[in-house]
């Protein structure tokens, strides 16, 4: 699992390389700390090369998504791959995060 | 042999060196001493010759003096018959080492005869001293060595060396001296006889070592004496040079045929020697030999009690060596046993005290600290052990409060058909597996009437924090339940209650449905959950997908919806968590929902069988699938049969 900021501007792009499940959801955790901060502006998640997350990583785009709504900017997911998307979408969590 | 203790190999070790140094030190002084005890030995032996040479020639001095002095006492009574046989006597008797002594008159000079030679001798055998005439025609004296000798230059003479028959009868030499007148004429010879039995005597004497030997000889190469063996008297030393192939002894002969007054290396027998030798006035020589053994024998001895002070030095040193190491050692040996005892358990062993601040003092220093650092260590190790034990204890109880709160009673009923017949109408079973002592799964269901109440969920994440939410949203789900709302009504209520103050993000997935047991109808709500599994009777399996709507406690207020289905006769319905398709092989391939769709089309358990039987079945195609590997996640499992 990796995690790559960039930060431009407003706005962090990063991308998601990998499988989040048990035992790195929490690593997962720490590495978008620096998205949660109350300064952070708008963040683009490019899910394009991530291939599989447990709940423990729904629950950190949870946590991102609150974090997000809360200091009002927006977070979008994009290019996930079919598979992923299926979890996001039997779980509600496509009800709630905006995933292109 | 057993294996060598430390003060007994550095013991050893130490001996070692210092043998090595001894022999090497040793060895040096030997040889030095050996070359000054040679260099003063030769210093010596030069001495001991110069003397032996002085003494010798002192005593023929007088014998000479005596001869020529009777030489002009004889002339001044050259025809007094009387005198000439007392001057012989008076020679002999007042000189010790004269033994005969003769005058012998030149031919006609006393009363015309041809031969006249009035003779003095001590008898050999009695001893007395008598007189004799010694001239006649069976002892033709003028062609005798002693007398041919003096005719010849008129000078004095010794004689070689020869075995006197006429008068002494032994060996001896004669010293001759001419009879002259005022004129310069000779009238006769004088002699005085020098028995060699008092020379070889002297060099006999010559003994400072046992195989010290002396030798005397004349000026013509002849052995006067020799202590070597008294019979080479008369012989020619230099035929015996000659006769052996001894190259260092032809040399010693030609030497001392020169008259040099030296010193020479020799091997003589076999036995490393030295010879001094040296020329007396009368051009005689005097030789001394020395064996090296001989003059080094007290060298070898000093050597040899050198040798033997040094072995008890060396043994008292390694006793000392071996004590005093043990002495210093014995701390160690002390701290083993005390580590010994403590490896044992016993971390109160007292160590031994020591007393010198040296290395021993840090070890055992460093052996205290080590021993209190374990005890404090050992002492938190049993704490954290008695907290873990107390927590998995806690967790133990905790996993039995959480299965307790699952139904265990599963119902079914049984109905008759239309033609009497009994079938079983409803049939519910369900399974749960946590990944740890505790986990975030659910399952629930009752019965209310013709009503029954079900439900299956997942709490996100799994252990004690899953486990709190799980209770938080079993209890709720009863609950609200019961209140007679429409499952959508119920899921939004859990919502509210899971959602408010859900700092933490936890939330939970849950279909929660409920059947009209009469009519087949089936009211139901999907909280996020996974698509449950439909099997009608008859029919192919399907994933029914429902609308998600959101997982519990994610947004409060959300707004869920209900759904429905018609159940028929024989219908199945198989409630699952992840903990199923997401359940892993070794490999980190899934079971998946194709597996799981397969399973439920051919499973005879599941198409025909009770609910149990079939629940067993799917655990077991999941086992099989995993086989083996650790199960990472809750797994649930719950079907109702129609």
């Amino acid at each position: 699992m990796e995690v790559t900021i960039t930060k431009t501007d407003d706005k962090n792009m990063v991308v998601l390389n990998g499988r989040i499940d048990t035992t790195n959801a929490d690593q997962f955790m720490a590495d978008v700390q620096p998205l949660m901060q109350p300064d952070a502006g708008d963040v683009e998640i490019d899910c394009s090369e991530m291939s599989y997350t447990s709940s423990q990583g729904l629950r950190v785009f949870l946590m991102l998504q609150k974090s997000v709504m809360a200091r009002q900017k927006k977070m979008v997911l994009k290019n996930m791959k079919p598979q992923v998307k299926e979890v996001f979408d039997i779980t509600g969590f496509s009800n709630i995060i905006t995933i292109q | 042999m057993g294996k060598k203790s430390f003060p007994l190999r550095l013991s050893l070790n130490i001996i070692l060196v210092i043998t090595i140094l001894t022999i090497v030190l040793q060895s040096i002084v030997s040889i030095s001493m050996h070359r000054i005890i040679l260099t003063e030995s030769k210093t010596t032996a030069q001495y001991m010759l110069r003397s032996t040479i002085k003494d010798i020639e002192k005593d023929l001095l007088e014998i000479q003096t005596a001869t020529e002095n009777a030489s002009w006492w004889a002339y001044a009574n050259i025809n007094n018959e009387k005198v000439l046989y007392a001057i012989t006597s008076s020679l002999v008797m007042h000189n010790d080492n004269i033994v005969g002594s003769a005058i012998a008159l030149k031919d006609g000079l006393h009363n015309g005869l041809h031969w006249f030679s009035p003779y003095s001798y001590i008898d050999s055998v009695t001893g007395e001293m008598r007189q004799m005439q010694l001239g006649n025609k069976n002892y033709d004296y003028f062609s005798m060595q002693w007398y041919d000798a003096v005719v010849k230059d008129h000078r004095p003479h010794w004689s070689d060396p020869y075995y006197d028959e006429g008068g002494g009868s032994q060996l001896m030499v004669t010293y001759s001296v001419p009879i002259i007148d005022t004129a310069g004429n000779m009238l006769g010879v004088i002699t005085a006889d020098l028995s060699l039995d008092w020379l070889q005597e002297r060099m006999n004497l010559i003994k400072p070592y046992p195989n010290t030997t002396a030798s005397l000889l004349n000026d013509r190469n002849h052995f006067l004496a020799s202590s070597i063996n008294e019979n080479m008297r008369l012989v020619d030393s230099q035929v015996v040079a000659e006769a052996t192939d001894n190259e260092k002894l032809q040399e010693l002969a030609v030497a001392i045929n020169e008259h040099r007054d030296s010193i020479m290396d020799i091997t003589l027998h076999g036995e490393r020697s030295f010879v001094v030798f040296g020329p007396l006035n009368n051009n005689w020589m005097a030789s001394i030999t020395f064996e090296y053994d001989d003059v080094l024998t007290n060298a070898s001895r000093v050597n040899l009690i050198i040798i033997l002070v040094g072995l008890v030095g060396l043994l008292v040193m390694f006793i000392l060596c071996y004590i005093t190491i043990m002495r210093l050692t014995r701390p160690i040996v002390r701290l083993t046993d005390a580590a010994l005892e403590m490896s044992k358990g016993d971390f109160d062993t007292a160590l031994p005290q020591i007393r010198t601040d040296d290395e021993i003092m840090s070890l055992r220093n460093a052996f205290d600290y080590m021993q209190r650092s374990l005890k404090d260590y050992i002492s938190e190790l049993k704490t954290t052990t008695a907290t873990n034990e107390r927590m998995e204890s806690e967790l133990n109880i905790a996993r039995g409060i959480q299965s307790a709160l699952l139904v265990r009673d599963f119902p079914h009923g049984v109905s008759t058909d239309a033609d009497g017949n009994p079938f079983l109408h409803y049939d519910v079973h369900a399974f749960l597996e946590p990944a740890k002592q505790v986990g975030g799964d659910l399952y629930d269901f009752r019965i209310k009437g013709d009503t029954l109440y079900f439900a299956v969920g997942d709490v996100s994440g799994k252990g004690v924090p899953a486990a709190l939410v799980m209770g938080v949203t079993r209890a709720s789900l009863r609950f609200i339940n019961s209140l007679g709302f429409s499952m959508a009504e119920v899921c939004e209520r859990i919502n509210n209650i899971v959602a408010e103050g859900n700092k933490m993000g936890m939330f939970v997935t849950l279909f929660c449905g409920r059947i009209n047991l009469k009519t087949g109808e089936c009211l139901y709500c999907n909280a996020g959950h996974n698509p449950i599994v439909v099997k009608p009777a008859g029919e192919k399996a399907y994933f029914l997908h429902a609308k998600p709507n959101i997982a519990i406690g994610l947004f409060p207020d959300f707004k869920y919806e209900d759904e429905r289905i018609m159940l028929h006769r024989g219908d199945r319905l198989l409630f699952y968590t992840d903990g199923i398709t997401e359940a892993e092989k070794a490999d980190l391939s899934l079971y998946g929902d194709e597996r799981l769709l397969q399973w439920a089309n051919t499973d005879e358990s599941f198409i025909n069988g009770t609910s149990e039987a079939a629940v067993k079945s799917l655990y077991a195609d999941v086992k099989k699938f995993t086989d083996g590997n650790e199960q990472n996640d809750d797994i649930t499992i719950m079907i109702i049969g129609f």
